[in-house]
């Protein structure tokens, strides 16, 4: 019932030493089965919850042309992982690159999350199958005819009722090609994860939020749908659990935000992803306007 | 069609299971009654005139075994108990639920890992969690001698299941029982709780 404490650098050790866990597939993907790794913290002789591995959009890596890579993220059914803020509890995967010299790294595209747990604690994040895409800076220099690789130390938290930690050094190797060949494999994982970014707010919305004294009112003028769900990119702004009463306006909508017990300063936006009922979600970054609420009668 | 009836059953049960009054830091914090894990009730009332510690506990949570099998909260739990803080240690987890512990289980626990809290409280109906709004394990509250809620956070600001994390990381309940103590204002009197999701029962 107890675990046994296992040193950190035991679970860090999977660079192709004997005895690590690691699979090579033909082709363009470099899989990392976490078994043993979550084992520094889970139960000895448990298996792990979650599949991690890199994969790219396309078969081959053309000089000084962004290449898009993901992060491909399998969780057996009622399992998930989160989105970049959490909610309630759990912690977001983070990656922390290592990449040739000259290449560069973006930000992690993150698909619209969804809302998880029930209750009082409410998180964001995906279940089962996730891809987040990463956009790399390629340098002009680099030379046709040969092979670059990028590899990167992913952690994440994968829970269902209970919650396993895992890490994992991850591999990608492509050759390099003066003309990109046809998509790679993957090619499909990406167009998936890419119907399932926030959008753009489209250019005739205006969006604004007023703070009265227990929750924001968020008003989006141009989104005519009537069920609708906001996702904070901030922690400690909304409260998480709350239920979010939509109204509708003529040509827009309406979202009542509670705060968070653990909001101290008054933000200057909401920044976040509104998902509508349709299924469509934007990102939106709101003003915040203060119209406190008339002093209570005494 | 899915997402949006997964939507609204959410917004039903979230409804349905809101807490009646969360712990909100400068206010009085909520009065309670619990019975620990030797059948001794407590309530905060009693304690008026100490600082009190609430630690949301959940024996299987990675974030809260960091603390544990390092002699992290333990450490914690002594230093502060001996300067008069009562800290009192909270399970939530339903009785179907992960983390859920007979009395008998929890006292082998505290004597196995050597943890020195005043009391751990038995709450599996969820009843002083969702009295607090509890969200993780573990979540932090700190009531001073006069009653108000001066912390309501995380542990410390290292939101991974981590040990090396450890070295270097600030505790936000040493640093806010210290500078309450020293009567100085809390620096830190809020953080974003991290860890698992409290178990709470259906």
């Amino acid at each position: 019932m107890f675990l046994l404490a296992m040193t950190w650098d035991r679970l860090c050790g999977c660079r192709g030493r004997t005895g690590c866990r690691r699979s090579i597939r033909p082709g363009n993907i470099l899989i990392v089965t976490v078994l043993a790794t979550a084992s520094a913290w889970g139960s000895p002789g448990a298996t792990g919850h979650l599949k991690a591995r890199l994969v790219s959009d396309t078969d081959s890596v053309q000089p000084g042309r962004p290449l898009w890579v993901g992060l491909r993220f399998e969780m057996p059914k009622h399992w998930h992982i989160y989105w970049s803020n959490p909610g309630d509890s759990g912690e977001p995967p983070r990656i922390r690159w290592r990449l040739p010299a000259g290449f560069q790294a973006g930000a992690v595209q993150w698909p619209a999350p969804e809302r998880l747990g029930s209750g009082s604690v409410i998180d964001y994040g995906y279940r089962e199958t996730v891809l987040l895409p990463v956009e790399i800076q390629t340098p002009s220099t680099l030379a046709a005819g040969g092979r670059m690789t990028l590899s990167a130390e992913v952690s994440w938290l994968v829970c269902k009722d209970v919650c396993e930690p895992g890490k994992a050094d991850l591999t990608l190797s492509l050759p390099v090609r003066t003309a990109p060949g046809p998509g790679s494999a993957a090619h499909a994982l990406f167009q998936e994860a890419r119907s399932r970014l926030p959008q753009p707010m489209p250019p005739d919305w205006r969006v604004e939020a007023t703070s009265g004294q227990d929750g924001f009112v968020l008003t989006i003028h141009g989104a005519g749908e009537a069920k609708a769900s906001f996702f904070p990119l901030e922690a400690g702004q909304i409260d998480n659990a709350a239920p979010q009463a939509a109204t509708a306006l003529p040509g827009g909508m309406r979202l009542a935000l509670k705060k968070s017990e653990q909001l101290s300063r008054m933000p200057a936006r909401l920044d976040g992803v509104l998902e509508l009922g349709s299924g469509r979600s934007y990102a939106l970054s709101a003003p915040v306007l203060s119209f406190p609420d008339p002093p209570a009668a005494p | 069609m899915r997402k949006l009836v997964f939507a609204v059953a959410i917004l039903v049960a979230s409804a349905l299971a809101a807490p009646a009054r969360a712990a909100r830091v400068g206010e009085k914090a909520p009065a309670f009654t619990a019975t620990d894990s030797h059948g001794v009730q407590h309530s905060l009332a009693e304690y008026a005139g100490k600082d009190v510690v609430l630690e949301w506990h959940n024996n299987g949570c990675p974030f809260v075994r960091k603390h544990y099998l390092s002699g992290n909260m333990q450490k914690l739990q002594k230093a502060w108990t001996a300067r008069g803080v009562v800290w009192l240690t909270v399970i939530s987890s339903g009785p179907d639920k992960q983390g859920y512990v007979t009395a008998d289980q929890e006292n082998a626990y505290v004597k196995q890992r050597n943890a020195a809290p005043t009391a751990v409280l038995l709450d599996p109906a969820g009843k002083l969690g969702h009295l607090y709004d509890a969200k993780t394990t573990p979540h932090m509250f700190i009531i001073d001698p006069s009653g108000t809620l001066i912390y309501n956070g995380a542990i410390d600001d290292q939101p991974t299941p981590d040990p090396d994390s450890l070295a270097g990381a600030t505790n936000y309940v040493s640093q806010a029982l210290a500078e309450a103590m020293a009567g100085k204002p809390v620096s830190v009197p809020t953080s974003r709780p991290y860890g698992c999701s409290v178990k709470y029962a259906d």
